[in-house]
C-alpha cells in the first residue's frame, strides 16, 4: 500500500527488464545496487517559517517548513513540548484515481517521519516545555512532495533534519513571580536560537528488496517492482532510531502475489517448522529474518555516513550564509545549494 | 473537531478518579511478576459473527479484539487497474477501550493501525486468486490492555483463515518493549536493557521505556511482513529484540494453529 498512488503501472516486460537488471547488478540509469544519486540541499528558503529546507534527489523534490508556536502541553505529557509531523502529497505528482489514496500514502509517510524524529526520543521534548501543564513549544513539521522520482521517505527525512538545522525560535522569559506564571517573548530575532541538537538527529536509509537483492535510492519503476523495503534510521554515532518495513509496489501484480517455491540446497535449514516441504518459499512483500538482520547493519552504516555527510553539507551551507548575509534564516541564495555524493556506499556492498 | 451529532461533555472535563493503573518500572518489574519471556494467555474463538464470511474474537487478559472478514466481494473503492485483489482494513477503537474515553467514530490512530495491519497481512494472502475483488476486514478494539496492534493482526489472520481466504501462511505478530534500568539518555551500558514480551498497558506506559519492537512473522514461509522498531538503541540491541519477537511469534503461532484446528 505504501505510496502505490505515486508509482507507475508497469507492463510485465518492463518489470522483467528491471528485475533482471537488478539481479545482475545493473540498474536502468547505470547505477549499481548500492549507488545513491546526488543530493541537493538548500536551507532557509521560506521566510515565513521558523526553519525550512529543500532536498532534491533526481526529480524527487521535497520542501519542508517548520513552524513554531506556543501552546498547551498534552494531558498525557504535561511536561513536554509537542511536535506534529505531516506529509502532504501535492496533486501534481500523484496518479491516484481517488485523492484519498494519495492522502493515505502521505499519511503513512507522516507516521514514519513522526517515528524517526519524535518517537525515537532524539529530540528532548522536556526542553520544549516552558511552564509544565500550561505553556510549551509546538513545532509543526510540514513536508510537501513537490516532485516524486523515488525514495520519498529518505528524502523527507533528509529535508526534515536539514530544516531542524535551520530552525530558529525566539528566546522567552518566564515570569514565575506572577500568578499564573507568564511567558514573555523576546522579539529580537537576532537572539533567536536553535533548540534542537541537530547532530544527534537520525537520517533514514531504506533498502529496497527488488527480486532477491537489495538496492538503495530507487527510481519509481524500481519501487513498483520492489516486494518490500526496510527503512533504517540511524544517527551519526550509529544509534538505531527506527527500523520499519515498508510495502513495495509488487503486490499489485499477480505473478508476484503468488508464493514461489525455490528448491533449497541440501543441508541448509530454512528455519521453517519441522515437517515443512524442503523448499524456500518466497512471497510478495515478506522478508527473510536473516536478510533483515544483514540489511539492518548495512543500512545503519550507510545512514551513519550519510548523516555525517549531511552535517558537513549543513556546515558549508551555514558558512555560506554567514559570509554573504550577516546571520539569520532570511538569507536565501541559490549558492547555498550543496550537492553531496554518497560515494562510500560501494564500500559497504553486502548483497 | 466538535462532534455536532451528539451531546458532548464540556470541553474541560477530567475523569473523577485518577488513573488507578500504576506504570511498571525497571525496579518494580513486570505486572504480577510475569516472566520477561511469558506471553499472556490467549483466548481465541473463530466464527463468532454469523453474518461475516469469517470472524474471530481474541482476548489476552485486558486486550479484547474482534474481527470480521467479508468477501471476496466487489470493491467499493475507486482504484486504478490491477490484476490482483485488494484488502480493505478498517480499525475502530471503542470509546471505552482505554483509560480515557475516546470520541466516538474513527480517529487518526485507527487509520494508522489499519494501515499497519494491512501491511502485515498482505504478504500472507494469495491476492492473485481473487483479482479485482476486495476482502474487507473490520477490526473492533473492545478493550485496550496493551499490545493492541499485534492482537489486531493475530485476530485478523485467524478471521481470514476461518473465512477460507486463500493464504500463503498465517501472519503472526508479537511485540516487546525494552526497559532500561538506568535513564535511557545515558545509554552507554548495553547490558542494562531488559526485554519484556507482549507488554500490557502498565508496562507500555513505563517511564523506563527505552524502545519497542513489533514483528509480524510467517513461520512456514520464514518471512517477516511487518517490523517496526522504535526508540534509540545500538544495532545489537535491535537485533536481540528482533530475535525475541520471532521466538514469541513461534509460540503464538502454535497456539493459534491449535485454536484454528479445534474450531475447524
Amino acid at each position: 500500500m505504501s505510496n502505490t498512488s505515486l508509482l507507475p503501472l508497469l507492463s510485465s516486460s518492463e518489470r522483467q527488464f528491471i528485475l533482471q537488471g537488478v539481479a545482475s547488478g545493473v540498474r536502468s540509469d547505470g547505477r549499481g545496487r548500492l549507488d545513491a544519486r546526488d543530493i541537493i540541499l538548500e536551507t532557509g528558503l521560506l521566510p515565513q517559517a521558523n526553519g525550512s529546507a529543500r532536498v532534491i534527489i533526481g526529480n524527487t523534490d521535497i520542501l519542508v517548513g517548520i513552524k513554531a508556536d506556543l501552546g498547551l502541553p498534552s494531558q498525557q505529557n504535561p511536561d513536554q513540548g509537542r511536535i506534529h509531523c505531516n506529509v502532504e502529497c501535492t496533486a501534481t505528482v500523484t496518479n491516484a484515481v481517488d485523492s484519498r489514496d494519495a492522502d493515505s500514502d502521505a499519511e503513512t509517510l507522516g507516521h514514519v517521519i513522526t517515528r524517526i524524529f519524535v518517537n525515537s526520543g532524539c529530540i528532548d521534548l522536556k526542553k520544549l516545555c516552558l511552564i509544565p501543564g500550561s505553556v510549551c513549544w509546538n513545532f509543526y513539521i510540514d513536508a510537501m512532495i513537490l516532485g516524486f522520482d523515488g525514495n520519498a521517505a529518505d528524502a523527507i527525512a533528509q529535508a526534515v533534519r536539514a530544516a531542524f538545522s535551520d530552525l530558529r525560535i525566539p528566546r522567552v522569559v518566564i515570569d514565575t513571580g506572577s500568578t499564573p506564571p507568564t511567558v514573555e517573548i523576546d522579539e529580537d530575532l537576532r537572539r533567536a536560537f536553535c533548540p534542537v541538537d541537530v547532530a544527534a538527529l537520525p537520517l533514514s536509509m531504506t533498502m529496497w528488496k527488488v527480486g532477491m537483492s537489495f538496492l538503495v535510492d530507487p527510481t519509481p519503476a524500481e519501487e513498483a517492482c520492489a516486494s518490500g523495503a526496510l527503512l533504517v534510521a540511524a544517527t551519526a554515532t550509529g544509534r538505531v532510531c527506527l527500523v520499519q518495513t515498508l510495502a513495495g509496489g509488487a503486490a499489485q501484480y499477480s505473478e508476484s502475489a503468488q508464493a514461489t517455491a525455490l528448491p533449497v540446497p541440501r543441508g541448509e535449514s530454512t528455519g521453517a517448522q519441522a515437517g515443512a516441504p524442503p523448499v524456500a518459499v518466497v512471497s510478495a512483500g515478506g522478508m527473510n529474518p536473516h536478510s533483515i538482520v544483514d540489511m539492518l547493519s548495512t543500512a545503519t552504516e550507510i545512514a551513519q555516513s550519510v548523516a555525517r555527510k549531511q552535517d558537513e553539507a549543513l556546515r558549508r551551507v551555514a558558512e555560506a550564509s554567514t559570509r554573504s548575509h550577516g546571520a539569520g534564516k532570511s538569507a536565501h541564495f541559490v549558492d547555498q545549494s550543496v550537492g553531496f555524493f554518497a560515494d562510500s556506499f560501494a564500500a559497504t556492498s553486502g548483497n | 473537531m466538535a462532534d455536532k451529532r451528539r451531546i458532548c461533555a464540556p470541553i474541560d472535563t477530567v475523569p473523577p478518579v485518577g488513573n488507578p493503573r500504576q506504570p511498571c518500572t525497571a525496579a518494580s518489574g513486570r505486572l504480577g511478576g510475569r516472566d520477561a519471556m511469558a506471553v499472556r494467555p490467549i483466548f481465541l474463538e473463530t466464527d463468532v459473527n454469523p453474518q461475516a464470511t469469517g470472524s474471530s474474537l481474541l482476548e489476552m487478559n485486558g486486550t479484547k479484539v474482534i474481527c470480521s472478514v467479508y468477501g471476496p466481494r466487489q470493491s467499493h473503492r475507486r482504484q486504478p487497474f490491477r490484476d490482483t485483489g485488494v484488502i480493505d482494513v478498517e480499525v475502530l477503537t471503542s470509546p471505552f477501550a482505554g483509560t480515557h474515553r475516546l470520541a466516538p467514530g474513527k480517529n487518526a490512530q485507527d487509520g494508522e493501525l489499519a494501515a499497519l495491519v494491512e501491511q502485515a497481512l498482505l504478504p500472507s494472502l494469495r491476492l492473485d486468486t481473487f483479482p479485482k475483488l476486495s476482502v474487507d476486514i473490520y477490526i473492533v478494539i473492545l478493550e485496550n490492555g496493551g499490545s493492541v496492534l499485534p492482537a489486531a493482526i493475530n485476530c485478523a489472520t485467524a478471521a481470514l483463515a476461518s473465512a477460507g481466504i486463500p493464504m500463503n501462511d498465517l501472519a503472526i505478530a508479537c511485540n516487546t518493549v525494552s526497559i532500561a534500568a538506568s535513564a535511557p539518555a545515558s545509554g552507554a551500558d548495553q547490558s542494562q536493557q531488559s526485554l519484556w514480551i507482549d507488554p500490557c498497558l502498565e508496562e507500555e506506559a513505563s517511564p523506563d521505556l527505552a524502545g519497542s519492537m513489533l514483528v509480524t512473522y510467517m513461520p512456514t514461509l520464514n518471512e517477516t511482513s511487518l517490523m517496526i522498531s522504535t526508540g534509540s538503541a545500538p544495532p545489537t540491541q535491535v537485533t536481540e529484540a528482533f530475535h525475541t519477537c520471532l521466538a514469541g511469534c513461534l509460540s503464538l503461532h502454535k497456539t493459534i494453529v491449535e485454536c484454528l484446528t479445534r474450531d475447524a
